[in-house]
């Protein structure tokens, strides 16, 4: 008998003796992403710990005026217990393998600009009458005309009490949907130094972190649309698909670069035309996925910028991922995006490159054809979401706001293809550096994004006013 | 629905007038209201609201931190459950004029209710060892964590009441509830696990017990595992944010439901001083009746059932960092309560929770010869029905037990009565840190479903340190696995008698045992 029927019959015996009703199941981990559409295009997802049967949706634009049931689509996770070394004991009665149930709901006709309320539930689970508070959440669609909005970031966040109050200060900025710059759970907690994900040998894997960091994150991503980008840690080889397996169960992003591609994808909120790429599709130190794309992923980016740059409707370009394109942190800087994509950062003049992997904030003077200019394009380092910090290279001093320090030898290091040996190259771009934790707010007006970097206990870090004329 | 009770704060008028300033100043969120007809429990909910704006209000200086959320709410109820509940919450700041709102409808909050701030600073220094995450460099040289609590005292029996909390600069628009004790008998529920700690299991067993929706819940020592080490010991690894996370975890179900909690050996964080108890003075708030100056020592009634909360730490030769520091007090204490509540004839049941094993087969922590020798004599001369503890990270239910004898087997689904057959024990330590193993393997697990009886063997420390190993024949059910006990009360109606319907469950709500104790 396996264990999962063995756990049913379980609850069947439990059911007969009398089982309270309290055994329902309550749904865990709700968070919600927009879709490439955000006027129109809303995912709700959520996660239950047993296999429940009808699961669904109901949204209302009053509260508690809640519509039909809308189903959702169940996306059946398997971990063998074999791959993986836990935070925790596992238990000698299973379950092995883990079994992770998440669930997804497309909802593609809403209306724009309006406030939603929504309620998820099941067969035996009834949000409406559980008399619990906290059952209703709710989102807001994007509006058709411009308004300002606020947008957050920050990559490498893992499950803990910096991950906690980080996500306690985004959800203060308000924030119309934060950007999650890969390494999200830490679910790969161990492995080779600078080469962790991708592979199976040598990772140290925990596959129910992740219910940890969804639930962790409910909080905020239940309510604000929490757009993911791939990391290093996502290659979770285990699984198929390059190791995405895990994270196309767990996510719906809108993913519309080509039929099946994951974490990589184009939309827009108002004036912002946003882009998440795939860094480990360029990763020289860990190769594990490198060139997973075969060029598809460039192609598609250079398209993407094209459309995005002859948008009437864009002024900015922001694109975001787990990787760095320019950086002087520990954990290096990328040289094939250097070669392959900030050419097309140029050309299109994306505004802003968001990215994580080095745990630490640090931004670039604009760049353009690798030097510092006055027209280019931003990068900044959010890494510092929550799991650990990282140093700067050949330990280059702290530099920010009410601290600047002009010493020093900020020097860019960038990994040879599965090796820890690096070109270095000192740089003059390395504007500001800060070694902590915390979280990157970004304010938009119709011609003005004002960037702000804010440490953990919310002071200002930095401040920079990116402006189209 | 009874009207709210009507109350001012300590500070008068002031504090809601500061309040309604702050509201003014940094009005970006929703103005909490009164729920429209139609929806108000709803409506309330929902106020958090607020189209995508950029934030009018820059968070500097004199104001940092003031923005910032309170977490990690928790409940508690005091000695008198049907009048007494301690609501209390974290902030990562020393804001300014915490407060409670409570009310009968929500949306509906009486005036502000100053809260006591509880600052608990921890040097980064005892935690070179214990650090879970890097440590920023710009973090200082300690930690300081801000504990809000408000003791109400009269408060309406049998009653919900809805809370908001909140401090200057911060106004609440999610709110929570709790529900005062009835004052005539009816059915209810309990649940009960130790050795919880943070991650993925105590999550799933958190969420199991949001859904039995108990009257309250007993944690028995172990909580958080900020502590890492033995306890007691100024060379335990040790990381004060972990309570950050174990308070932000465990908001979904404490929020609600009141967490009673006693204290285990990772509870001695030596260096706070009090016993090493500083820090959780400072985190929570529980009756502590049993002499001025308690620490989670406390007695106190729900219905009939008559509850005590010891601390094994005081008879525990394993970590003996805080061995017999009652000096005896705990014991003389005990006797008195035991006496009294087995008089009171509001009390069927007497429940004693605590830590550590008066007797389990479990080798990681063996069971105690001090609570054998000192604290059994008394449950047997005071008929205690059932005692809960955790330390060792097993589910273990032992046949009723007299002067050290198991006096009957008590298979699974059976009836025990405490007035004849004595007191059963129940080790429920599968709170979510980890699983422990039986000091004899061989004596395997036997549980619902697949029971197999077997000699078993308990490890039991003496004074003199010398390990004892005695083979014994009570060790009824034995299941190494996550989950919680949940009892169910019921009361004397017409000729049946009360009883205790004890279940105890995985974590995903399957069977593991089943045991009715009926007096008479």
């Amino acid at each position: 008998m396996t264990e999962t029927t063995r756990r049913s019959l379980f609850r069947l015996l439990a059911a007969t003796a009398q089982a309270p009703d309290g055994l329902k199941i309550r749904p865990v981990g709700r968070h919600i992403a927009y879709g490439a559409n955000p006027e129109k295009q809303v995912v709700i997802s959520w996660q239950q710990l047993e296999k429940v049967n009808g699961p669904y949706v109901r949204i209302a634009t009053e509260a508690g005026n809640f519509g039909a049931k809308i189903s959702a689509e169940l996306r059946t996770l398997k971990s063998e217990i074999g791959w993986q070394e836990g935070d925790h004991s596992f238990p000698p009665h299973g379950p092995d393998p883990l079994y992770q149930y998440y669930l997804h709901v497309k909802l593609d006709n809403l209306k724009p600009d309006t406030t939603y309320f929504y309620v998820v539930g099941h067969q035996d689970y009834d949000p409406i009458t559980s008399k619990r508070s906290g059952e209703t959440a709710q989102f807001r669609t994007a509006p058709t005309t411009n308004a300002p909005f606020t947008f957050t970031a920050f990559g490498d966040q893992g499950y803990g009490y910096n991950a906690r109050k980080l996500n306690s200060l985004a959800k203060d900025q308000n924030p119309a949907f934060h950007l999650a710059l890969g390494n999200l759970s830490y679910a790969i907690h161990g492995g080779t130094k600078n080469s962790e994900g991708g592979h199976t040998d040598t990772d140290k894997y925990d596959a129910a972190r992740w219910n940890s960091l969804f639930a962790q994150n409910e909080f905020i991503a239940q309510n604000t649309p929490w757009m993911i980008t791939l990391g290093n840690r996502e290659m979770e080889k285990w699984y198929s698909s390059n190791g995405y397996g895990g994270v196309k169960a767990r996510f719906t992003m809108p993913d519309n670069a080509w039929s099946g591609s994951t974490g990589i994808y184009a939309w827009r909120y108002q004036n912002v035309g946003l882009i998440s790429l795939d860094g480990n599709d360029i990763c020289n130190r860990n190769a594990a996925n490198l060139d997973h794309t075969k060029g598809k992923q460039l192609t598609w980016l250079e398209k993407q910028l094209a459309d995005h740059r002859s948008n009437p409707k864009i002024d900015f370009i922001v694109v975001y991922l787990h990787h760095a394109t320019y950086s002087t942190g520990e954990s290096g800087a990328e040289s094939i995006a250097q070669q392959k994509w900030a050419p097309l950062f140029d050309k299109y003049q994306v505004d802003l490159v968001l990215n994580a992997h080095n745990r630490v904030y640090e931004r670039t003077d604009p760049i353009k054809a690798g030097k510092s200019t006055k027209t280019g394009t931003t990068y900044i380092t959010t890494g510092g979401g929550g799991q650990a910090l990282d140093t700067f290279y050949q330990n280059a001093p702290e530099s920010y706001l009410g601290h600047e320090d002009p010493s020093g030898t900020p020097t860019m290091r960038c990994f040879k293809k599965n090796s820890d040996k690096s070109t270095d190259t000192k740089v003059t771009w390395s504007r500001v550096r800060y070694r902590g934790y915390g979280i990157t707010a970004v304010d938009v007006s119709a011609k003005t994004m004002k960037i702000r970097a804010l440490d953990e206990d919310g002071v200002l870090i930095d401040e920079l006013t990116l402006r189209r004329d | 629905m009874s009207e709210p009770p009507r109350r001012r704060s300590q500070n008068g008028p002031r504090l809601q007038e500061l309040y309604e300033d702050a509201r003014r100043r940094y009005s970006r969120r929703g103005v909490l209201k009164a729920g429209a007809a139609g929806g108000a429990v709803l409506a309330a909910a929902n106020l958090g609201i607020a189209k995508a704006q950029a934030p009018d209000v820059l968070i500097k200086g004199d104001d940092l931190g003031q923005a910032l959320r309170p977490f990690g709410r928790h409940l508690a109820f005091g000695a008198d459950p049907t009048r007494q509940v301690v609501v209390s919450w974290q902030v990562p700041k020393n804001v300014r004029n915490p407060y409670l709102r409570i009310g009968t409808k929500a949306g509906e909050y009486g005036e502000a209710i100053k809260a006591e701030t509880r600052a608990l600073t921890s040097d980064l220094q005892w935690q070179e060892k214990g650090a879970l995450f890097t440590v920023s460099p710009h973090l200082g040289k300690a930690v300081t964590q801000y504990y809000q609590h408000v003791q109400i005292n009269d408060l309406v029996p049998d009653t919900t009441y809805y809370y908001v909390v909140g401090h200057q600069g911060f106004e609440p628009t999610e709110f929570s509830t709790f529900r005062t004790a009835p004052t005539t008998s009816q059915p209810f529920s309990f649940t009960a696990f130790g050795d919880q700690g943070v991650g993925y299991n105590a999550l799933a067993t958190n969420s199991l017990i949001a859904d039995l929706g108990p009257q309250f819940h007993l944690a028995m020592g172990d909580l958080s595992y900020a502590n890492d080490g033995e306890g007691g010991r100024v060379d335990d690894a040790f990381d004060a944010r972990k309570w950050d996370s174990f308070f932000a975890q465990n908001e979904l179900v404490a929020a609600t439901t009141p967490w009673m909690v006693s204290l285990g050996n990772h509870e001695m964080e030596t260096w706070y001083g009090a016993h090493g108890y500083g820090g959780m003075k400072q985190r929570f708030t529980m009756p502590d009746n049993a002499w001025d100056g308690s620490t989670c020592i406390y007695s106190w009634r729900y219905l009939n059932v008559g509850l005590i909360s010891l601390d094994g730490n005081d008879i525990c030769y394993n970590s003996d960092a805080n061995l017999d520091y009652t000096e005896g007090k705990q014991q003389a204490w005990l006797k008195t309560t035991l006496e009294k509540f087995r008089k009171d004839p509001k009390i069927d049941f007497i429940v004693v929770y605590c830590h550590q094993c008066t007797y389990s087969t479990s080798g990681n922590n063996g069971s105690e010869v001090g609570a054998q020798k000192r604290w059994a004599p008394l449950f047997d001369q005071y008929q205690v029905d059932l005692v809960l503890n955790g330390h060792n990270h097993v589910y273990e239910r032992t046949d009723p037990i007299k002067a050290g004898k198991g006096t009957k087997k008590a298979d699974i689904k059976s009836t025990v009565n405490p007035v004849k057959d004595g007191t059963t024990y129940i080790t429920a330590g599968g709170g979510g840190e980890s699983i422990n193993s039986w000091q004899d393997a061989k004596a395997g697990d036997s549980y619902f479903g697949n029971v197999k009886d077997a000699t078993a063997t308990m490890r039991v420390d003496q004074e003199d340190g010398e390990e004892k190993l005695v083979k014994v024949t009570w060790s009824r059910v034995r299941y190494r696995g996550y989950g919680l006990v949940a009892v169910d009360v019921t009361p004397k109606t017409g000729s049946t008698p009360a009883q205790m319907k004890v279940r105890a469950l995985t974590e995903t709500g399957a069977l593991i045992d089943e045991l009715t104790i009926r007096r008479g």
